[in-house]
C-alpha cells in the first residue's frame, strides 16, 4: 500500500506542546508581555507558506475566469481616469493645477487609492469568507487576512509598472528620491489598511452588514477627496481635508513621486503617529476576538 | 518531557440555542474579550446549555482513545476544542506535540484550482512547508488515485473525489497528534479500507490517535481506551469493549422511547412476543457478529386459519433503511408460536429494529404486523470464525429455520 509515514527525527515534544484555556493558547514558549500585534505579527510569518499559496489562489482563480484575464487589473483605473479626462476636458470638472500630465497626475492618485480601497474591502470580507475553514482547521486567522490584501498588492505592483509605461510615453520620469520617498511614504498607507481589514474583519463575522457598507463608505471617500483632482488652494474644502489622516496619507506618496516632495510634512507625519495608534487597537481587538469569531462564523 | 500527549482537564464549552441570542452574546463577548482579556466563565445565561461540562481525561503517547455517544453530545465539539478552533469556556486542554486532524477534509479546497494546485495550496493551509508537500506530493496523488485528475479543477471532481484528495493531503502531513472526526465514513470501500489501513500504520509507527466515530466495529479494533459521551457529560472512560456496551445500551433505551411499537390498521393477523437473543444464550446485551440468533414471536388469527400465509420478518437499522427480510410460507393456525434460528446472519454491527407482518401468498398487501416489535445489537467480533473485517462487505444470506424445519 502506501509507504510508512516519514518522520522528522529528533522533534521535540516539548516545543509544540501548547495549552488551550479559556484566555487563548498558551505555548511553552511565549513569552509573558508583548504587545497583541507583535503576537499578530508572529502568527503571520510562521503561516507565511500558507499567505503565499492563498494569494496565488485567489489571484489565479480571480483572473482565470475572465477572458482578458489581468488586463482587468489596468482596465478599470484607465476606464476611471478616462471617464475624469473627458470631464475635464469639457470644462465640467476643474481639476486644477497639476505638475505632470493630468492622466498620470489622476493614474498614480487612484492607483494608490486602489490598494487602500481594495485592501480594506477584501480584508473585511476575509474571514466571513473564509468560514468553512474557521471552524475547520486551525489556521491562523491574522494570516487569513493578510492574505485578502495580497491581491491587492499584487494588483498594485502590475499598475506600477502601468505607470511606468505611461511616464515613458509621455517621455518623462520622476527624480529618484521622490521615486523612494513614494514607496517608503505608501507604508503608513498600508499599515492603516492592515489596521482596519484586521478590525473589520472580525466586524465582518459578528455584524454581516459591515462588508455591505464599506465599498459604498470608500466610493463616497474617493470623491470627498482630492485624490483625481487637485485642491484648490485655501478653499474651505483644502481646511478640511487638513484634518483628514487618510488624505494625507494617500496625497504624500503621491505627490513624492509626481512633484518630488511632500506638500505638508506635519500632516504626513501626525497622519502616521495617529496610524500607528489605530494600528495597535485594532491588533489588541483582534487577538482578543479572534478566538470567539469561529463560534460564529 | 511527558509521556502524555493530551491532558484535558475539567474542560467546559456552552452554545446558545437562540439564534439571535446568539449574535448579541457574541457581540458582548467579542468587546468584552477587547477590554477586559477572554476569561473562565462558568455560569450560563439565558438560552445557553453546556455542549460539554467538566470532561477530564488523558491520553498517552501512542495511544489510540476512542470517542462514541450519541448525536449531539459534544463529540465534534470537544475534536474542535482539541484542535484549538474553539476555546473551552472553562478548564483547559494541553495538546503536547503537532497535531493534525481529518474533521473535514478538503476545507479551502478552491473549485477553479486544478487538483495539483489544491494540493499544496491545502497543504500549506494544514500548515505544511512548501517542501513537506513536494516530497510527498507523489505519495498523496497515489493515495487518492488521482492521477489522471490532476490537472483538472477540482469542481469538475466527483464530491467522493474531492474527499478522497483531501483526506490524503490531511493524512500525509507529518504529525504527533492526530484527530479523526468521522471520515470514515466517506468514499467507497476500498478507500475506506485504504483510509482504516493508514491510520493503523500511524497508529503503530506511535501517532497519538483520538478518533470520534459510530462505526463501533472501527472502535473496536482501532481504540485502547473509550470515552463515552452523553449530552455533553463524560458517562464512562476506559475499556474499549466496556465502553460499547455502555453506549448500546443508552442508544437502545433511546431507540425503544423514540421507535414506539406500531401496529398496522389491518389486524387480521395479529402478533405479540417478539423477541430476539442469542441463540447460544448468554450474550443479553448483544448479538455477537456472525453467531447464531433466535427470533421468537406469537401470532394468532381468527380469519386466515388454515390459509396459506407469507410471513415477513424485517431487520431495520434505525435510521429507517430496511437492511433485510426474512419471507416464509406456512400453514397457518388459529394460534401459533414461530421460533426462527438464524444461522450466522452476518449482519454489520449496529442496532436493528424487527418489523413483522402477514400477507397473502401472491399478493403485497398486509393482513397485520408489528413495526419496531423488538430492538437488538449486534457487536463486532475481532476474533474466532467469523471475524468482521472492517472494509469489507458483506452479503446477509438468511440461513435459518422455522420450529426447527428448515427454510429453503
Amino acid at each position: 500500500m502506501t509507504a510508512a509515514p516519514t518522520r522528522s527525527t529528533g522533534r521535540a515534544y516539548a516545543a509544540d506542546a501548547v495549552t488551550y484555556t479559556p484566555h487563548g493558547p498558551v505555548r511553552a514558549s511565549d513569552p509573558t508581555h508583548v504587545p497583541a500585534i507583535w503576537r499578530l505579527a508572529r502568527d503571520v510569518w510562521q503561516s507565511r507558506d500558507m499567505i503565499v499559496r492563498l494569494v496565488r489562489r485567489d489571484v489565479q482563480s480571480r483572473y482565470r475566469q475572465f477572458y482578458l484575464g489581468s488586463v482587468w487589473v489596468v482596465l478599470q483605473p484607465a476606464i476611471t481616469i478616462a471617464v475624469f479626462l473627458v470631464l475635464t476636458r469639457t470644462g465640467v470638472l476643474n481639476a486644477g493645477q497639476v505638475p505632470v500630465p493630468y492622466p498620470l497626475f489622476a493614474l498614480v492618485g487612484i492607483t494608490i487609492w486602489q490598494l487602500f480601497a481594495t485592501g480594506v474591502t477584501q480584508g473585511t470580507s476575509s474571514l466571513a469568507a473564509a468560514g468553512p475553514l474557521l471552524i475547520k482547521v486551525n489556521v491562523s486567522k491574522a494570516a487569513l487576512v493578510v492574505a485578502s490584501l495580497g491581491t491587492a498588492l499584487v494588483e498594485f505592483a502590475v499598475r506600477l509598472v502601468f505607470i511606468a509605461l505611461v511616464y515613458a510615453a509621455y517621455r518623462i520620469h520622476p527624480s529618484a528620491a521622490g521615486l523612494l520617498g513614494f514607496l517608503v511614504a505608501l507604508l503608513p498607507l498600508f499599515a492603516l489598511t492592515v489596521a482596519l481589514a484586521l478590525a473589520q474583519a472580525i466586524l465582518g463575522v459578528v455584524v454581516r452588514d459591515v462588508a455591505t457598507l464599506v465599498p459604498t463608505v470608500l466610493g463616497l471617500l474617493l470623491f470627498l477627496m482630492p485624490v483625481l483632482y487637485a485642491t484648490p488652494r485655501n478653499s474651505a474644502f483644502a481646511r478640511v481635508n487638513a484634518w483628514n489622516p487618510l488624505y494625507h496619507l494617500v496625497c504624500g506618496p503621491r505627490d513624492l513621486l509626481v512633484s518630488g516632495h511632500l506638500t505638508n510634512v506635519g500632516g504626513f507625519v501626525w497622519s502616521t503617529v495617529a496610524v500607528l495608534t489605530v494600528l495597535a487597537l485594532a491588533g489588541r481587538l483582534f487577538h482578543g476576538a479572534q478566538y470567539k469569531i469561529a463560534e460564529r462564523a | 518531557m511527558s509521556d502524555r500527549a493530551i491532558v484535558a482537564t475539567d474542560v467546559s464549552k456552552k452554545f446558545c440555542k437562540a439564534l439571535r441570542r446568539g449574535l448579541y452574546y457574541g457581540a458582548v463577548d467579542v468587546l468584552s474579550s477587547v477590554f477586559r482579556g477572554n476569561g473562565e466563565s462558568r455560569r450560563l445565561r439565558a438560552d445557553e446549555f453546556w455542549a460539554l461540562e467538566r470532561i477530564s481525561f488523558e491520553v498517552a503517547r501512542g495511544e489510540t482513545l476512542g470517542v462514541i455517544g450519541e448525536n449531539g453530545s459534544g463529540k465534534s465539539t470537544l475534536l474542535k476544542i482539541l484542535n484549538g478552533i474553539l476555546l473551552p469556556d472553562a478548564g483547559s486542554v494541553l495538546m503536547n506535540g503537532r497535531v493534525g486532524a481529518l474533521i473535514e477534509v478538503g476545507a479551502g479546497f478552491n473549485p477553479l484550482l486544478t487538483g495539483r494546485e489544491n494540493v499544496y495550496l491545502n497543504g500549506a493551509i494544514l500548515g505544511m512547508s512548501r517542501s513537506e508537500i513536494a516530497s510527498k506530493f507523489d505519495a498523496i496523488v497515489e493515495f487518492a488515485d488521482a492521477e489522471e485528475f490532476l490537472d483538472v479543477p477540482v469542481r469538475n471532481y466527483s464530491s467522493g473525489m474531492t474527499v478522497r484528495l483531501g483526506f490524503a493531503i490531511a493524512i500525509h502531513a507529518d504529525l504527533d497528534i492526530l484527530l479523526v472526526d468521522e471520515v470514515l465514513a466517506v468514499g467507497d470501500a476500498l478507500f475506506q479500507y485504504k483510509c482504516y489501513d493508514r491510520i493503523t500504520q500511524l497508529r503503530s509507527s506511535g501517532t497519538t490517535i483520538v478518533l470520534v466515530s459510530h462505526a463501533m466495529s472501527v472502535v473496536e479494533r482501532v481504540c485502547d481506551r473509550t470515552l463515552v459521551l452523553d449530552h455533553g457529560h463524560p458517562e464512562y472512560l476506559g475499556d474499549t469493549a466496556v465502553a460499547i456496551e455502555r453506549y448500546f445500551a443508552k442508544l437502545s433505551e433511546v431507540a425503544r422511547s423514540s421507535n414506539a411499537t406500531i401496529e398496522l390498521d389491518v389486524k387480521e393477523v395479529r402478533f405479540r412476543n417478539v423477541a430476539v437473543r442469542a441463540a447460544e444464550g448468554g450474550d443479553t446485551d448483544g448479538i455477537v457478529f456472525g453467531r447464531d440468533l433466535e427470533l421468537s414471536f406469537d401470532y394468532e388469527t381468527a380469519a386466515y386459519a388454515g390459509r396459506d400465509l407469507e410471513f415477513r420478518v424485517g431487520l431495520k437499522l434505525p435510521s429507517g433503511v430496511v437492511g433485510s427480510m426474512m419471507r416464509f410460507r406456512r400453514r397457518a393456525r388459529a394460534s401459533e408460536h414461530i421460533a426462527l434460528r438464524v444461522r450466522h446472519p452476518r449482519l454489520v454491527p449496529g442496532t436493528y429494529f424487527v418489523n413483522i407482518a402477514a400477507c397473502p401468498v401472491g399478493a403485497d398487501v398486509h393482513l397485520g404486523g408489528l413495526n419496531n416489535a423488538a430492538t437488538f445489537h449486534v457487536l463486532p467480533e475481532t476474533a474466532g470464525d467469523y471475524r468482521f473485517e472492517y472494509g469489507q462487505e458483506y452479503m446477509v444470506l438468511f440461513d435459518y429455520t422455522v420450529n426447527g424445519e428448515q427454510v429453503a
